[in-house]
Protein backbone atom coordinates (compact mmCIF):
# COMPACT_ATOMS: atom_id res chain seq x y z
CA UNK A 1 0.00 0.00 0.00
CA UNK A 2 2.84 2.18 0.75
CA UNK A 3 4.56 1.54 -2.22
CA UNK A 4 1.71 2.40 -4.17
CA UNK A 5 1.05 5.95 -2.66
CA UNK A 6 4.21 6.59 -3.62
CA UNK A 7 4.20 5.94 -6.92
CA UNK A 8 1.16 8.30 -7.44
CA UNK A 9 2.66 11.05 -5.45
CA UNK A 10 3.48 14.26 -7.59
CA UNK A 11 6.74 15.20 -7.29
CA UNK A 12 7.02 18.41 -5.65
CA UNK A 13 7.08 21.50 -7.82
CA UNK A 14 9.45 24.32 -7.63
CA UNK A 15 7.66 27.24 -6.48
CA UNK A 16 10.16 29.18 -5.68
CA UNK A 17 11.13 30.97 -9.21
CA UNK A 18 6.83 31.76 -9.41
CA UNK A 19 7.01 33.36 -6.32
CA UNK A 20 9.95 35.30 -7.05
CA UNK A 21 8.17 36.64 -10.42
CA UNK A 22 4.76 37.44 -8.46
CA UNK A 23 6.58 39.13 -5.68
CA UNK A 24 8.26 41.83 -8.25
CA UNK A 25 5.17 41.87 -10.08
CA UNK A 26 3.03 42.80 -6.70
CA UNK A 27 5.48 45.49 -5.87
CA UNK A 28 5.42 46.58 -9.55
CA UNK A 29 1.67 46.79 -8.79
CA UNK A 30 1.92 48.35 -5.61
CA UNK A 31 4.07 51.26 -6.76
CA UNK A 32 1.81 52.39 -10.07
CA UNK A 33 -1.64 51.87 -7.83
CA UNK A 34 -3.80 54.50 -7.87
CA UNK A 35 -6.68 54.38 -5.61
CA UNK A 36 -8.20 57.69 -6.48
CA UNK A 37 -9.02 56.88 -10.51
CA UNK A 38 -7.50 60.44 -11.51
CA UNK A 39 -8.84 61.10 -15.39
CA UNK A 40 -7.91 64.60 -17.45
CA UNK A 41 -10.36 66.74 -19.06
CA UNK A 42 -8.48 69.15 -22.30
CA UNK A 43 -9.94 72.38 -23.15
CA UNK A 44 -7.70 74.91 -25.29
CA UNK A 45 -6.82 78.18 -24.92
CA UNK A 46 -9.50 80.23 -27.68
CA UNK A 47 -7.51 80.81 -30.92
CA UNK A 48 -8.72 83.70 -33.42
CA UNK A 49 -8.54 82.45 -36.95
CA UNK A 50 -9.83 83.53 -40.04
CA UNK A 51 -11.74 81.27 -41.94
CA UNK A 52 -11.82 81.15 -45.85
CA UNK A 53 -15.17 81.11 -47.57
CA UNK A 54 -15.27 78.14 -50.10
CA UNK A 55 -17.08 77.42 -52.76
CA UNK A 56 -18.04 73.82 -51.26
CA UNK A 57 -18.65 74.89 -48.10
CA UNK A 58 -21.96 77.11 -48.27
CA UNK A 59 -23.11 75.65 -45.02
CA UNK A 60 -23.13 77.82 -42.13
CA UNK A 61 -21.03 76.74 -39.18
CA UNK A 62 -22.64 75.70 -36.68
CA UNK A 63 -20.28 77.77 -34.00
CA UNK A 64 -21.82 75.94 -31.09
CA UNK A 65 -21.70 77.89 -27.73
CA UNK A 66 -23.12 77.24 -24.56
CA UNK A 67 -23.66 80.01 -21.86
CA UNK A 68 -23.70 78.26 -18.30
CA UNK A 69 -26.16 80.50 -16.13
CA UNK A 70 -26.47 79.26 -12.37
CA UNK A 71 -30.26 78.64 -13.24
CA UNK A 72 -30.32 77.92 -17.28
CA UNK A 73 -28.02 76.79 -20.13
CA UNK A 74 -28.68 78.84 -23.11
CA UNK A 75 -27.56 77.15 -25.82
CA UNK A 76 -26.40 79.13 -29.04
CA UNK A 77 -25.44 78.54 -32.74
CA UNK A 78 -23.68 80.82 -35.65
CA UNK A 79 -20.98 83.22 -35.74
CA UNK A 80 -23.68 85.70 -34.87
CA UNK A 81 -24.44 83.60 -31.32
CA UNK A 82 -28.17 83.40 -31.86
CA UNK A 83 -30.13 81.60 -29.19
CA UNK A 84 -31.07 78.12 -30.35
CA UNK A 85 -32.74 77.04 -26.97
CA UNK A 86 -32.79 78.05 -23.28
CA UNK A 87 -32.75 75.10 -20.89
CA UNK A 88 -33.34 75.46 -17.10
CA UNK A 89 -32.36 73.86 -14.25
CA UNK A 90 -34.67 71.24 -12.82
CA UNK A 91 -36.54 71.17 -9.06
CA UNK A 92 -33.58 70.02 -7.28
CA UNK A 93 -31.29 72.40 -8.96
CA UNK A 94 -29.37 70.48 -11.20
CA UNK A 95 -28.96 71.00 -14.98
CA UNK A 96 -31.35 69.24 -16.95
CA UNK A 97 -28.57 67.07 -18.91
CA UNK A 98 -31.07 65.08 -20.72
CA UNK A 99 -32.95 67.39 -22.66
CA UNK A 100 -29.13 69.06 -22.98
CA UNK A 101 -28.06 66.52 -24.55
CA UNK A 102 -31.14 66.04 -27.08
CA UNK A 103 -31.05 69.24 -28.49
CA UNK A 104 -26.83 68.73 -28.79
CA UNK A 105 -27.90 65.65 -30.52
CA UNK A 106 -30.31 67.04 -33.23
CA UNK A 107 -27.45 70.10 -33.94
CA UNK A 108 -24.96 66.92 -34.45
CA UNK A 109 -27.30 65.50 -36.72
CA UNK A 110 -27.12 68.28 -38.79
CA UNK A 111 -23.51 69.29 -38.68
CA UNK A 112 -21.60 65.71 -38.44
CA UNK A 113 -18.46 67.46 -38.58
CA UNK A 114 -18.23 69.72 -36.18
CA UNK A 115 -16.35 68.95 -33.06
CA UNK A 116 -16.37 71.95 -31.51
CA UNK A 117 -17.82 74.02 -28.37
CA UNK A 118 -17.15 77.17 -27.10
CA UNK A 119 -18.38 77.38 -23.11
CA UNK A 120 -19.07 80.79 -21.14
CA UNK A 121 -19.59 79.76 -17.84
CA UNK A 122 -21.25 82.55 -15.32
CA UNK A 123 -18.56 84.17 -12.88
CA UNK A 124 -20.90 82.87 -9.82
CA UNK A 125 -21.11 79.24 -11.14
CA UNK A 126 -18.94 76.60 -9.55
CA UNK A 127 -16.49 74.17 -11.48
CA UNK A 128 -18.30 70.69 -10.38
CA UNK A 129 -21.45 72.05 -12.58
CA UNK A 130 -18.70 73.23 -15.08
CA UNK A 131 -17.28 69.82 -15.38
CA UNK A 132 -20.62 68.46 -15.44
CA UNK A 133 -21.42 70.19 -19.50
CA UNK A 134 -18.05 69.36 -20.44
CA UNK A 135 -18.43 65.90 -19.78
CA UNK A 136 -21.29 65.70 -21.62
CA UNK A 137 -20.32 67.71 -24.57
CA UNK A 138 -17.79 64.84 -24.67
CA UNK A 139 -19.84 61.88 -23.87
CA UNK A 140 -20.90 59.51 -27.02
CA UNK A 141 -23.44 57.61 -24.84
CA UNK A 142 -26.97 58.90 -24.98
CA UNK A 143 -29.64 57.15 -22.97
CA UNK A 144 -27.35 54.50 -22.01
CA UNK A 145 -26.41 53.76 -25.34
CA UNK A 146 -23.55 54.12 -28.40
CA UNK A 147 -23.99 57.45 -30.09
CA UNK A 148 -23.76 56.63 -33.96
CA UNK A 149 -20.67 59.28 -33.93
CA UNK A 150 -17.39 58.52 -32.93
CA UNK A 151 -17.00 61.87 -31.41
CA UNK A 152 -20.07 63.95 -30.19
CA UNK A 153 -18.19 68.01 -29.44
CA UNK A 154 -14.22 66.82 -27.35
CA UNK A 155 -13.35 70.15 -28.98
CA UNK A 156 -14.07 72.59 -25.87
CA UNK A 157 -12.37 76.24 -25.17
CA UNK A 158 -13.69 78.85 -22.95
CA UNK A 159 -14.73 82.07 -24.74
CA UNK A 160 -14.83 84.29 -22.06
CA UNK A 161 -11.64 84.02 -20.57
CA UNK B 1 -2.86 30.35 21.18
CA UNK B 2 0.48 30.03 20.31
CA UNK B 3 0.25 26.71 21.13
CA UNK B 4 -3.14 25.87 18.66
CA UNK B 5 -0.83 27.69 16.18
CA UNK B 6 2.01 25.29 16.69
CA UNK B 7 -0.02 22.07 16.67
CA UNK B 8 -1.26 23.32 12.81
CA UNK B 9 1.79 24.25 11.72
CA UNK B 10 3.49 20.79 12.68
CA UNK B 11 -0.28 19.34 10.97
CA UNK B 12 0.89 20.76 7.88
CA UNK B 13 4.44 20.06 7.96
CA UNK B 14 6.50 17.21 7.56
CA UNK B 15 9.46 16.79 9.83
CA UNK B 16 12.78 15.45 9.12
CA UNK B 17 14.62 13.16 11.50
CA UNK B 18 17.22 16.04 12.61
CA UNK B 19 14.57 18.29 13.35
CA UNK B 20 14.23 20.63 9.88
CA UNK B 21 10.71 21.13 8.22
CA UNK B 22 10.46 19.60 5.30
CA UNK B 23 7.26 20.75 3.24
CA UNK B 24 5.44 23.72 4.14
CA UNK B 25 1.70 24.44 3.25
CA UNK B 26 2.04 27.63 0.94
CA UNK B 27 -1.74 26.83 -0.48
CA UNK B 28 -3.06 29.48 2.17
CA UNK B 29 -0.60 32.23 1.44
CA UNK B 30 -0.54 31.73 -3.29
CA UNK B 31 -4.62 32.35 -1.98
CA UNK B 32 -3.71 35.77 -0.24
CA UNK B 33 -0.98 36.43 -3.15
CA UNK B 34 -3.38 35.68 -6.23
CA UNK B 35 -6.15 38.01 -4.01
CA UNK B 36 -3.68 40.90 -4.12
CA UNK B 37 -2.82 40.22 -7.53
CA UNK B 38 -5.69 40.37 -8.97
CA UNK B 39 -6.97 43.63 -6.58
CA UNK B 40 -3.65 45.69 -7.81
CA UNK B 41 -4.19 44.81 -11.74
CA UNK B 42 -7.96 45.90 -11.26
CA UNK B 43 -5.84 49.44 -9.80
CA UNK B 44 -3.16 49.40 -12.75
CA UNK B 45 -3.44 52.62 -13.97
CA UNK B 46 -0.82 52.57 -16.86
CA UNK B 47 -0.69 56.88 -16.57
CA UNK B 48 2.59 58.48 -15.72
CA UNK B 49 0.26 61.31 -13.89
CA UNK B 50 0.36 61.53 -10.13
CA UNK B 51 -1.43 63.78 -7.92
CA UNK B 52 -1.14 63.65 -4.50
CA UNK B 53 -4.49 65.12 -3.70
CA UNK B 54 -4.52 66.87 -0.23
CA UNK B 55 -7.87 65.90 2.44
CA UNK B 56 -9.54 69.83 2.06
CA UNK B 57 -9.36 69.30 -1.83
CA UNK B 58 -12.36 67.12 -2.94
CA UNK B 59 -12.09 66.73 -7.13
CA UNK B 60 -15.25 66.66 -9.41
CA UNK B 61 -16.75 63.72 -10.88
CA UNK B 62 -16.54 62.87 -14.51
CA UNK B 63 -17.50 59.56 -16.72
CA UNK B 64 -14.05 60.35 -19.35
CA UNK B 65 -11.83 57.72 -19.41
CA UNK B 66 -9.02 60.00 -20.50
CA UNK B 67 -6.02 59.28 -18.98
CA UNK B 68 -3.53 62.48 -18.13
CA UNK B 69 -0.19 63.10 -18.38
CA UNK B 70 3.02 63.85 -16.78
CA UNK B 71 3.40 68.18 -16.96
CA UNK B 72 3.08 70.94 -14.75
CA UNK B 73 0.21 70.43 -11.99
CA UNK B 74 -1.16 73.84 -10.40
CA UNK B 75 -3.82 73.05 -7.37
CA UNK B 76 -6.30 75.33 -6.71
CA UNK B 77 -7.91 75.10 -3.05
CA UNK B 78 -9.06 78.44 -3.04
CA UNK B 79 -8.49 81.83 -5.09
CA UNK B 80 -5.51 82.26 -2.26
CA UNK B 81 -4.38 79.08 -1.50
CA UNK B 82 -2.44 78.02 -4.91
CA UNK B 83 0.30 75.49 -5.40
CA UNK B 84 2.83 75.33 -8.36
CA UNK B 85 4.13 72.46 -8.76
CA UNK B 86 3.94 71.54 -5.16
CA UNK B 87 4.96 74.81 -3.63
CA UNK B 88 2.83 76.98 -2.12
CA UNK B 89 2.25 80.11 -3.85
CA UNK B 90 2.81 83.02 -1.30
CA UNK B 91 0.58 86.17 -2.13
CA UNK B 92 -0.50 85.32 -5.67
CA UNK B 93 -2.39 88.30 -6.65
CA UNK B 94 -0.20 90.30 -4.95
CA UNK B 95 1.59 93.83 -6.18
CA UNK B 96 4.77 91.16 -6.83
CA UNK B 97 2.25 89.15 -8.79
CA UNK B 98 3.69 86.13 -7.38
CA UNK B 99 1.13 83.72 -9.57
CA UNK B 100 2.36 84.55 -12.63
CA UNK B 101 6.62 84.62 -11.49
CA UNK B 102 5.86 81.17 -10.54
CA UNK B 103 3.95 80.02 -13.84
CA UNK B 104 6.43 81.49 -16.00
CA UNK B 105 9.35 80.18 -14.59
CA UNK B 106 7.47 76.94 -14.14
CA UNK B 107 6.48 77.02 -17.75
CA UNK B 108 10.59 77.55 -18.43
CA UNK B 109 11.24 74.54 -16.42
CA UNK B 110 9.02 72.09 -17.90
CA UNK B 111 9.28 73.29 -21.25
CA UNK B 112 12.77 71.94 -21.21
CA UNK B 113 11.86 69.06 -19.29
CA UNK B 114 9.37 67.55 -22.03
CA UNK B 115 11.33 68.78 -25.21
CA UNK B 116 13.90 66.08 -23.94
CA UNK B 117 11.07 63.59 -24.10
CA UNK B 118 8.57 64.76 -26.58
CA UNK B 119 11.23 66.12 -29.04
CA UNK B 120 10.91 70.45 -30.54
CA UNK B 121 8.77 69.30 -33.35
CA UNK B 122 5.97 67.57 -30.78
CA UNK B 123 6.41 70.70 -28.37
CA UNK B 124 5.85 73.55 -31.38
CA UNK B 125 2.70 71.62 -31.69
CA UNK B 126 1.30 70.68 -28.67
CA UNK B 127 3.37 73.67 -26.03
CA UNK B 128 3.31 72.67 -21.97
CA UNK B 129 -0.18 71.90 -21.03
CA UNK B 130 -0.99 72.69 -17.71
CA UNK B 131 -2.82 70.03 -15.31
CA UNK B 132 -5.30 72.12 -13.03
CA UNK B 133 -6.82 70.24 -10.00
CA UNK B 134 -9.37 72.50 -8.55
CA UNK B 135 -11.63 71.60 -6.23
CA UNK B 136 -15.24 71.36 -6.84
CA UNK B 137 -16.64 74.23 -5.29
CA UNK B 138 -14.35 77.04 -6.59
CA UNK B 139 -16.39 78.95 -8.41
CA UNK B 140 -15.76 80.05 -12.29
CA UNK B 141 -14.25 83.57 -11.34
CA UNK B 142 -10.92 81.98 -9.63
CA UNK B 143 -10.61 79.35 -12.62
CA UNK B 144 -10.69 81.90 -15.27
CA UNK B 145 -8.49 84.55 -13.32
CA UNK B 146 -6.09 81.03 -13.22
CA UNK B 147 -6.17 80.28 -17.09
CA UNK B 148 -6.09 83.75 -18.02
CA UNK B 149 -3.00 84.00 -16.06
CA UNK B 150 -1.92 80.79 -17.26
CA UNK B 151 -2.33 81.64 -21.11
CA UNK B 152 -0.35 84.87 -20.80
CA UNK B 153 2.12 82.58 -19.17
CA UNK B 154 2.39 80.66 -22.78
CA UNK B 155 0.26 77.76 -21.81
CA UNK B 156 -2.24 76.97 -24.24
CA UNK B 157 -4.02 73.70 -22.91
CA UNK B 158 -5.42 73.37 -19.75
CA UNK B 159 -6.46 69.90 -18.10
CA UNK B 160 -8.82 69.48 -15.73
CA UNK B 161 -8.10 66.78 -13.86
CA UNK B 162 -11.21 64.90 -12.13
CA UNK B 163 -12.00 61.86 -10.57
CA UNK B 164 -13.52 59.02 -12.57
CA UNK B 165 -16.86 57.94 -11.91
CA UNK B 166 -17.68 54.88 -13.09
Amino acid sequence: MKKSTKRNKVEGLNLIPIMDAVFIFIFFLLMSAQFVEIRALTTDVPKVSTVEETKKDKKKPLALTLDIKPLEIVIKTGPEGNIHKRVEVLDNGDYDLKTIQKTLMALKKKHEKEKTAVLNPDEKVKYKRVVVIIDLLSSTRFDGKLMPYSEFFPNISFGNL
Amino acid sequence: MKRSANVGFMKNSKRKRGGGVDELDINSLLDVLVILLVFLLNSYNPSDLFVDIPGRLTLPRSETEVLGNATLTMKVISLEEIWVDEVQVENPWGAKQGLKAALTEAHKTWNERLTKIWGEKLMKEKGVPLNLVVDEDVPYSTIKQIMRLASESKFNQFKLIVQYAK
